[in-house]
């Protein structure tokens, strides 16, 4: 495939996958609605939140850095979906998965939040480094768990290859890593549940007490910024479990509705639970989670 | 030549005349005193150069013509000559010393004392009749009792005492022994007697040797019957310890030479015993005291112990005699050099020494060079003394000796560094008592430090071949900006930057620093992290001027030494160099001498693992690095087990790591960066160059139950993941930065330990990144210490506005610490994590994962404290960094990027490099990606333009998107419609890993540094018991005389 077919169709899978992650932004605000017995705004709330931010009239800056804090937060988030293969042997929605392995998203995970984090930095609200700090400390601990996993997956392929571990998932459900390596699975999908930040691991942005966290001092314009880089690293990453944990995807529609599966246990497990405090997190994830990822490598290495 | 009896004779004769001079006045006194020193030190001097290249024979004197029974019979050769040498060269020094504090009244008399004194020492060098050297004995004892008494101290005149005491009880033994010899061989010629002596009856032959032994051990002061001496040094005037080290000692030493000749082989062991335990003895005990005259007491007994070790062993032809008389003439010179300078200070406890020598020339710098003499560092005589006698220890497969020799070596560091540590410290409160050394103070220690600093050079050329030109030019620049310190610190790092180029362009030539090769990219990392440490010194600031740069080109030096080594002994003093230079850098930061002192403590004790491993390899016949891959067996196992351990102490892995930290934040804030960039690394070229090449297939011992190589793989995940936590609780920047050092070191050791191209192209591309992107971490903090004079992170905040070149370059820094792509940091991370999977190594691979995690904490902490946050009120004027320190970071920068951007650039060099020593290839390059031997693929340019593209759309985005924004004040945030407080209370900066903390809490206790303590406070403990058994009291001591001679008569061979 051309370097232009091949842009070309990656911008229609960033554009699809993009609305998707708005989409299920306006459910999940939907679904806690009804769970909490309100009544909820529309579906399609997150467009008009988007478009409202997006033209307000005025802005402030903090500095350089402060500015380009929603621009990494940006680019963490599109790069990292155009690294996933997404549909399995379709290399029009392979994007450019060939630059590099899972290691690369892994590791690319941490760039928009590192810069982002460096931009809330310098707005200079102390409401900002608190909650990075609160954010980094759950971060560290949720990924034992997930390296945990992802090394027994890898252990199993002898590859950080991707496409390799969803090849080896092939030939029936009882295949995907999810029923074959269970105890690495369970644990990869606690550490989801700190990766997107739902209770009860929502202290980082802790509404009610440090406002918004991080973002604090972020609005308008920045805000919509962070809408689009969040919405793609959503479903970057959620493909990323799908491919991992689900065998991946050999179609549009079975990539969508993994996705809303994957999605959606974060978000019911978000809908009971009590938020934890921070060092809390953290001693969870390296109690259970963390002996689980731990049990899960040794079986399969053993085996 | 003149006749050497007049060595006698002429100091003898002058010496009753020395009062009558002093009535014609002092200068008369003095001069007479002085000349007859020059003359009979003139007289033994004209005889050395025959000597030394054999055209003149040894001279054979017999008194009064006749032979041997009735006359007496003198000898003077070769060794004889250098100890009169010795012997004149300190009295002169002496009467330089001790005639300023003599007044007209007393010149003459204390002069008379001191030319007994040397007219004893020459007889006792060059008798060879026993009962003659039994009068010279006495005559140098007279002397001592007389010139230490002499002293005004009421506690010299006791200790002269208690000596005269326990000298009575050796006398005794003395006689006794030499009576009886008599009978048994009917002669006194020390010529002809060790031939006649076998023929006595062995029973009584026994008890002879006993009383020998036991007076000999006396006038040795050998444990237990050391005590007077140890009163002497403590109550004595140094000066005159000083005369007596360089006289009497050496000629007791010399005289215990000659009779022992007499003991039977059996005797050996008890002889080798008595001086080793007085070795480590002597030392351990000097560890506990706090008084250094009587420090230097200890160690005189120490080192008189160790040359009675060596006596039967010289006996035996098992060392080589000029071996021990390195050691010899290394004490002589260090230890009066010492004590000259101890008699300039008048306390006696280590407090009295605080910030010694800081004012007047000269004073420090030659007690630093006694000390590293006398510990036995290089390239001092004493090491290549040392390294010849443990080399023929492990010939002679005499592995338990060398141990308790490197354990008493290792005691001594711990108290030498300890009192230099004191020395260095700088007490302002103290400054207007603090005495001047003057001219005639240092005439001695500048002689004999020079004499020491030649014929160690004289040896380093013997012993290892001339260092190539290139090192010579670099430590030349370094002598040479030590004379000249004073100068301003751009000229000072000028100078050095010219030297170091002007090497690197020699060497560039001569192809030595091909970046394929190990040696070439080490001389590449030492010669580039040089140039940029001096290129930041013309900035001026902390660890740019005074004796740093001249020190920092030595190190330099050594280490370009040590890179281009190919025998074991060529590594091991470039090694040994590097240890003392570094340390005595490390010294200089503000608070930098007590962390010194605990790292030349812990590079002491990693030389010696170092040492030891070596030995267990030249005892198996190999003394080049290229020959320990020749080992096999127990060799192999003990010397990679040594090795290893040596290297991991000295790159601080975990369990060792509590040095690093004190170490690498108070050195000097300019040299921080090599210490981290470079110094570190050096363990890792050991790792390369020498235990791992034995670990390549010879460790077949060990490989059935637990893998070495996984076992070391493991230490290093251990360390790289302990030390990323403890990096995350630290407030100081510095202190910080040094942590995590020490982790990424870690990560090194991992991908060595692998020993597969892939783990080894890993370990070295690291190698390189982390001198660029540590250094540059290291500089900018720098800069910003020197501009905020703090190193509290929370103390800062906000200074992204008033340096933002310093911000950039920490931001570089971090991004490629944490190895976020696109920067190297990631690729370096990839070829590791590759290299893991590959080797199977699955829960390393799961720990160093976790670890470089966890990393981000710190590295965020580091960012936001010091530059994002709140401005603080006393910041609003700081200005950004020099033009020397700004540009020294833009090429790091460039360094940086360049790796990010093209990582082929190192990976081809070090491709061709691991392909040399594996056989093997670690990667292909397609196009611009890498791909692994597995297939694994990344594209790091690619993954840089995929970046580059997307930041710049989506900056594009967020302008056109967006409203032009409005610049806002610092205070200007969303407060609840409230007045925001001032910036110190808005910083959240302080304890930021608070919620770490309160979850780790149980993990991070100080265990390591708890368990140090305790054995430091337990074994301290331990010695000062044993040191008890000095009592002070004469009956004692006496009583120890003769509890010696039961023991040697229940145990020893005569029993």
């Amino acid at each position: 495939m051309d370097l232009a077919s091949r842009i070309g169709w990656t911008l229609l899978s960033f554009f699809v996958a993009l609305n998707y992650g708005f989409v299920i932004n306006g459910i999940i605000r939907k679904v806690m609605a009804r769970i909490q017995g309100r009544f909820g705004p529309p579906v399609w709330q997150p467009y008009i939140d988007l478009g409202k931010m997006a033209f307000q009239r005025n802005s402030i800056s903090h500095g350089i850095m402060f500015w380009l804090g929603p621009v990494f937060r940006a680019v963490g988030g599109v790069g990292l979906y155009l690294l996933m293969p997404v549909v399995m042997g379709d290399p029009r929605l392979y994007a450019f998965t060939d630059m590099g392995d899972l290691l690369l998203m892994m590791y690319f995970m941490f760039f928009g939040s590192l810069g982002m984090a460096l931009g809330a930095g310098e707005g200079g609200h102390p409401h900002s480094p608190i909650g990075i700090s609160r954010g980094l400390s759950q971060m560290t601990a949720y990924e034992l768990p997930f390296i945990l996993a992802v090394v027994a997956l890898v252990a199993q392929t002898r590859s950080f290859d991707v496409t390799a571990i969803m090849a080896a998932q092939q030939g029936g459900v009882l295949h995907w890593n999810l029923f074959a390596n269970p105890l690495s699975s369970i644990a990869a999908f606690i550490a989801l549940l700190g990766m997107n930040m739902y209770a009860p691991f929502n202290i980082v942005g802790a509404p009610t007490e440090i406002p918004v966290g991080p973002m604090t001092e972020y609005h308008n314009a920045y805000i919509s910024f962070m809408m689009v880089g969040r919405s793609a690293f959503a479903i970057a990453k959620t493909v990323l479990f799908m491919n991992l944990f689900l065998g991946g995807a050999h179609s549009v529609i079975e990539a969508v509705v993994k996705i809303f599966a994957i999605y959606f246990w974060t978000v019911f497990v978000g809908a009971v639970f009590m938020r934890f405090r921070a060092e809390q997190s953290v001693r969870f994830f390296l109690r259970w989670p963390a002996a689980l990822g731990v049990a899960g490598l040794a079986l399969s290495l053993w085996r | 030549m003149v006749n050497p009896i007049l060595l006698v004779a002429v100091p003898l004769g002058v010496g009753f005349l020395l009062p009558l001079f002093g009535k014609l006045g002092r200068p008369v006194a003095v001069a007479v005193h002085g000349a007859t020193i020059l003359f009979t030190t003139a007289v033994a001097a004209l005889w050395l150069p025959g000597l030394i290249d054999g055209s003149t024979a040894p001279l054979d004197i017999t008194t009064g013509g006749w032979s041997a029974p009735i006359g007496i019979t003198l000898r003077f050769g070769l060794p004889e000559a250098v100890l009169c040498v010795l012997a004149g060269l300190t009295a002169l020094a002496s009467l330089a010393a001790l005639t300023p504090r003599e007044d007209a009244e007393t010149v003459g008399r204390s002069g008379l004392l001191q030319l007994l004194v040397l007219t004893g020492a020459f007889g006792l060098i060059m008798t060879r009749d026993l009962f003659n050297l039994y009068v010279f004995l006495e005559i140098s004892s007279i002397g001592t009792y007389a010139i230490v008494a002499f002293g005004r101290d009421d506690s010299a005149l006791e200790a002269g005492f208690k000596y005269m005491l326990i000298g009575a009880a050796a006398s005794t033994f003395l006689l006794v022994a030499i009576a009886y010899l008599y009978k048994l061989t009917g002669t006194l010629s020390l010529v002809n007697m060790p031939g006649l002596v076998h023929t006595a009856p062995a029973g009584a032959l026994a008890i002879v040797m006993l009383f020998l032994l036991a007076g000999m051990a006396i006038e040795l002061k050998l444990i237990p019957v050391n005590g007077p001496a140890l009163d002497l040094y403590d109550g004595a005037e140094p000066g005159v310890m000083a005369l007596l080290t360089g006289a009497t000692v050496n000629g007791v030493l010399f005289a215990f030479w000659k009779v022992s000749a007499l003991f039977p082989q059996a005797w050996y062991p008890v002889l080798m015993t008595m001086g080793m335990i007085t070795f480590t003895g002597g030392n351990l005990m000097a560890t506990m005291q706090d008084r250094p005259r009587r420090m230097l007491g200890y160690s005189s007994s120490a080192q008189l112990g160790l040359l009675v070790f060596l006596v039967p062993l010289v006996r035996t032809g098992a060392v080589p005699m000029l071996a021990a008389g390195l050691l010899l003439i290394n004490h002589t010179l260090a230890k009066s050099a010492l004590l000259w300078l101890a008699g300039v200070i008048p306390g006696k406890t280590l407090d009295d020494w605080t910030g010694a020598f800081r004012s007047g020339f000269g004073g420090r710098v030659l007690l630093a060079a006694g000390i590293l003499a006398i510990t036995g560092l290089p390239p001092f005589p004493g090491f290549w003394g040392k390294w010849t006698v443990v080399t023929s220890l492990a010939h002679a497969g005499m592995n338990g000796w060398i141990t308790a020799l490197l354990l008493g070596s290792l005691f001594e560091f711990i108290y030498y560094y300890r009192w230099y540590q004191r020395v260095q410290t700088e007490d302002d409160s103290r400054t207007a008592a603090r005495p001047v050394a003057g001219l005639w103070d240092l005439f001695g220690p500048a002689l004999f430090g020079l004499g020491g600093l030649v014929l160690g050079l004289v040896w380093t050329v013997r012993m290892t071949g001339t260092p190539t030109e290139a090192v010579i030019v670099i430590a030349a620049v370094g002598l040479v900006l030590l004379l000249v310190k004073n100068l301003p610190a751009l000229v000072l790092n000028l100078a050095g930057l010219l030297g170091v180029v002007a090497a690197a362009l020699w060497l560039g030539r001569t192809g030595a620093l091909a970046p394929d090769t190990l040696p070439g990219l080490f001389q590449l990392l030492i010669l580039g992290g040089g140039a940029l440490v001096l290129l930041a010194g013309l900035s001026g600031g902390s660890g740019a001027s005074g004796s740093v740069p001249g020190l920092f080109m030595i190190l330099v030096s050594s280490l370009l030494m040590l890179a281009r080594a190919e025998t074991l002994l060529q590594f091991f003093a470039g090694w040994e160099i590097m240890t003392w230079s570094s340390y005595l850098i490390i010294g200089h930061g503000r608070r930098g001498p007590k962390p010194a002192s605990i790292y030349m403590v812990f590079s002491g004790a990693a030389g010696f693992l170092v040492l030891g491993g070596m030995m267990a390899a030249i005892g198996a016949g190999q003394t080049t690095l290229a020959g320990l891959g020749m080992l096999t067996g127990s060799a192999a196992v003990w010397a990679w087990t040594l090795l290893g351990l040596g290297f991991l102490v000295k790159s601080a892995a975990v369990g060792a790591h509590v040095w690093a930290p004190g170490a690498y934040s108070e050195s000097p804030d300019l040299f921080t960066p090599f210490l981290s960039g470079v110094i570190s690394k050096i363990p890792m070229f050991g790792f390369m160059v020498a235990a791992l090449r034995i670990a390549a297939g010879n460790l077949a011992l060990v490989t059935d139950g637990l893998d070495p190589l996984w076992l070391l793989g493991a230490v290093g995940a251990v360390t790289a993941f302990g030390m990323t936590l403890l990096a995350v609780f630290q407030e100081d920047a510095k202190k910080l930065l040094a942590y995590s050092s020490v982790g990424q070191v870690g990560y090194i050791v991992v991908g060595l330990a692998i020993l597969s191209p892939l783990g080894w192209t890993a370990a070295l591309f690291h190698v390189v990144h982390h001198l660029l992107f540590k250094g540059l971490l290291f500089f900018a903090i720098a800069g910003v210490i020197m501009r905020t004079g703090t190193r509290t992170m929370y103390e800062m905040g906000g200074l992204i506005k008033k340096m933002p070149l310093s911000f950039i370059s920490t931001l570089i820094g971090i991004i490629a610490l944490s190895g976020v792509p696109p920067l190297a940091g990631f690729t370096g991370k990839w070829l590791l994590y590759q290299a893991l999977l590959a080797k199977g190594w699955y829960f390393i691979l799961v720990l160093v994962m976790f670890a470089s995690v966890v990393a981000f904490v710190y590295l965020f902490r580091l960012i936001h404290t010091v530059f994002l946050g709140q401005l603080k009120p006393q910041h609003r004027t700081v200005r950004e960094v020099p033009l020397p320190l700004a540009v020294t970071q833009v090429l790091m920068i460039i360094g940086t990027m360049a790796l990010a951007v093209y990582p082929q650039v190192l990976l081809r060099p070090l491709d061709a490099l691991v392909r040399g020593q594996f056989q093997a290839a670690a990667l292909t390059f397609d196009g611009t990606a890498l791909v692994t031997a597995t297939g694994a693929t990344f594209n790091p340019t690619h993954m840089m333009v995929l970046v580059v593209i997307l930041f710049v759309l989506m900056a594009l985005g967020l302008l056109v998107l967006g409203p032009w924004p409005r610049k806002v004040g610092q205070l200007d945030i969303g407060f609840a419609g409230e007045l925001p407080p001032p910036p110190q209370e808005l910083h959240y900066a302080a304890n930021f890993a608070q919620p770490y903390r309160r979850a780790w809490a149980h993990l991070v206790q100080p265990r390591v540094m708890r368990f140090w303590n305790a054995v430091a406070d337990g074994g301290g403990g331990a010695v000062d018991l044993l040191r008890r058994m000095y009592s002070g009291n004469g009956q004692t001591y006496v009583m120890y005389a003769v509890l010696l001679v039961a023991v040697l008569a229940l145990l020893g061979p005569g029993r």
